[in-house]
């Protein structure tokens, strides 16, 4: 018989017979299979000697002895099927992808509360700089389908605001300083709280001869609203209180963003004129415009009544009586009067800066602007 | 103090070692495996010892055929009791007989020390194994037959290797031998069938048989 005379289980039987499990007895093979596993089986079995023993038996223990001790079976965690750990891996993750917005949320709200005054409230003449500080309300909740865009319809010019108000949905509440208006969307409602009010005495003259003594840390808490036009029509100048009383003064440097029968919008804050005031005739969108003026709490909006306004770009000075105070008439024997900022003039006649002005690079591009028109 | 290569000794540790052996021998009962077992879990050293002393050969055993030489077969047996000492707090009783865990921990060793070695024998066994016609008992020394065969199982892959010590040199049954390799019965058969004839021909017994069968005298 040879291999190819075996089945597995044939020669399984054999060898069964010739060599029993368990057992060190060998039978008599027959064929060179069995013959195979015969001499296997009769060759000497090594073992390990005494001293090996030992030595392997040594390196055991010691190994033993640095091991940590297992740990009791009552500690034992129970073994958890691999899809659970997952799972509970997942929401973890996500659990933690939450904790860190919120914690981005907190850190967008307190960077908001963080007063800072916008760069377009600059001295005039030798005023000290009277900053327009705004505190968000504690309400402020950004809404997370709250993507700002432009006010565009505010931009457009006149006769824009009713519209914009229309289109004015209410989803959350924000408080913002004046320099971001341009760029804020009009869905967004206020809460206003103000809590703070920086105090100065003013002397609001066209001359700009005033005395303010404002304080090193003005606040001036204030909410807006962004829908302009309602705020401009919801406010009655004269059941609306002054804040503080009698007066705070605020001056606002900026391009003129919306002009409306009573009023015009400057980086968002509703500047409150007389709606008979000539310069509501003259002044354009994008003029660049100083208003000096006092701030009013009504409705829970903050608009400001102004005092003076003047408007470099028309090269018109009003006085507080809305009287012209001076006109550009083109040439250069009509000078300004010293305080006047007249950029478009001065640029033309004297090659420089009106006098008392920051030096602004902004300002001077509108006057500029304005000279070169 | 003995000194071996790798390992300094202290000669009390191997006093001691041996001492426990032999109390371990008294107090633990050989068959009651699993309570065994269990107090090494606790690490008792002497139900450690016991499972040493209980397994130690047949492992060393296994390791040394499937090896170049007796000093790495006794590195890699420690290394398969210091691994049972890690893995015993995590063993679990699944039926499967303890000593299979013990095999495949040595079995990894050995693929693992092989993996090391990056070779395998390829001397020509046919001039080491050709049989003179004389039988197995009357070979020179023990120590060539041993070594003969540890040469000859080194030509087998590592099941091959495993049916053949195991079925042959431990006396397994084909039920213990599955359980060790985690297969079937039927698989170890044709494993063993497939490794017989091979072994037969590198013995040359097949050629022997012929001659026989055809009234040849050798």
């Amino acid at each position: 018989m040879n291999a190819f005379q075996h089945t597995p289980d044939s020669l399984a039987s054999r060898l069964d017979a010739i060599l029993p499990a368990g057992r060190r007895t060998i039978g008599q093979a027959d064929d060179p299979l069995v013959q195979a596993a015969v001499r296997i089986a009769a060759a000497p079995r090594p073992r390990l000697s005494p001293e090996a023993s030992a030595r392997i038996m040594a390196k055991v223990t010691a190994a033993q002895s640095v091991a940590p001790s297992p740990m009791p079976r009552f500690l034992r965690l129970p073994r958890i099927p691999r899809p659970i750990l997952i799972a509970a891996a997942l929401l973890l993750l996500a659990a933690a992808t939450a904790a860190g917005a919120a914690v981005v949320i907190q850190q967008i709200t307190m960077e908001n509360r963080t007063p800072t005054p916008p760069p377009t409230v600059t001295p005039s003449n030798t005023e000290p700089v009277v900053p327009l500080l705004v505190a968000p309300a504690e309400t402020d909740t950004p809404s997370p389908t709250d993507t700002p865009s432009p006010p565009a319809p505010l931009l457009q010019g006149e006769g824009s605001l009713a519209a914009a108000a229309e289109t004015d949905t209410a989803t959350s509440t924000e408080t913002r300083t004046p320099t971001v208006t341009a760029t804020d969307t009009p869905t967004r409602t206020n809460s206003p709280q103000p809590t703070a009010i920086r105090s100065a005495t003013n002397t609001p003259t066209h001359t700009l001869t005033r005395t303010n003594t404002a304080s090193p840390s003005p606040t001036v808490t204030m909410t807006r609203t962004l829908s302009l036009a309602a705020t401009l029509t919801a406010v009655d100048a004269d059941s609306c209180s002054t804040v503080p009383s009698p007066t705070v003064t605020i001056i606002l440097e900026g391009p003129v963003e919306a002009i409306g029968e009573s009023g015009i919008v400057i980086y968002g804050q509703t500047i409150m004129l007389d709606a008979t005031s000539p310069i509501l005739l003259t002044m354009q969108v994008g003029d660049f415009a100083r208003v000096e003026g006092d701030a009013v709490l009504c409705a829970n909006v903050v608009t400001i009544i102004a005092i003076n306004v003047f408007v470099e770009s028309a090269d018109v000075i009003y006085g507080d009586d809305n009287t012209v105070l001076w006109t550009d008439n083109g040439n250069c024997d009509n000078p300004p009067p010293p305080w006047a900022p007249a950029h478009g003039w001065r640029r033309r006649c004297e090659g420089g800066a009106p006098p008392g002005n920051s030096g602004h690079s902004r300002n001077n591009d509108h006057a500029d602007e304005a000279g070169d028109d | 103090m003995l000194n071996t290569p790798d390992l300094v000794i202290p000669l009390n540790l191997l006093e001691c070692c041996f001492k426990s052996l032999f109390i371990m021998r008294a107090v633990l009962p050989p068959d009651d495996l699993e309570a065994t077992v269990e107090q090494a879990q606790h690490g008792n050293a002497e139900a450690v010892g016991a499972l040493y002393q209980r397994y130690a050969d047949a492992i060393y055993r296994y390791i040394y055929y499937r090896v170049d030489n007796a000093g790495d077969a006794e590195d890699l047996t420690a290394e398969v009791f210091i691994r049972m000492m890690e893995g015993l707090p995590n063993y679990r009783f699944t039926g499967a007989p303890f000593e299979a865990w013990l095999f495949r921990i040595a079995s990894a060793r050995v693929i693992d020390y092989r993996r090391r070695q990056g070779r395998r024998p390829q001397a020509k066994l046919s001039e080491l194994l050709s049989d003179d016609g004389t039988l197995p008992e009357d070979s020179v020394l023990h120590g060539q037959e041993i070594e003969a065969l540890r040469r000859a199982f080194q030509q087998f892959s590592g099941e091959e290797q495993t049916v053949l010590i195991l079925r042959f040199v431990e006396r397994k049954s084909h039920r213990e031998v599955a359980d060790i390799l985690g297969k079937s019965e039927t698989a170890v058969k044709s494993i063993q069938h497939r490794a017989l004839a091979q072994l037969a021909s590198l013995f040359g017994l097949e050629a022997k048989q012929r001659h026989y069968l055809r009234g040849e005298s050798s």
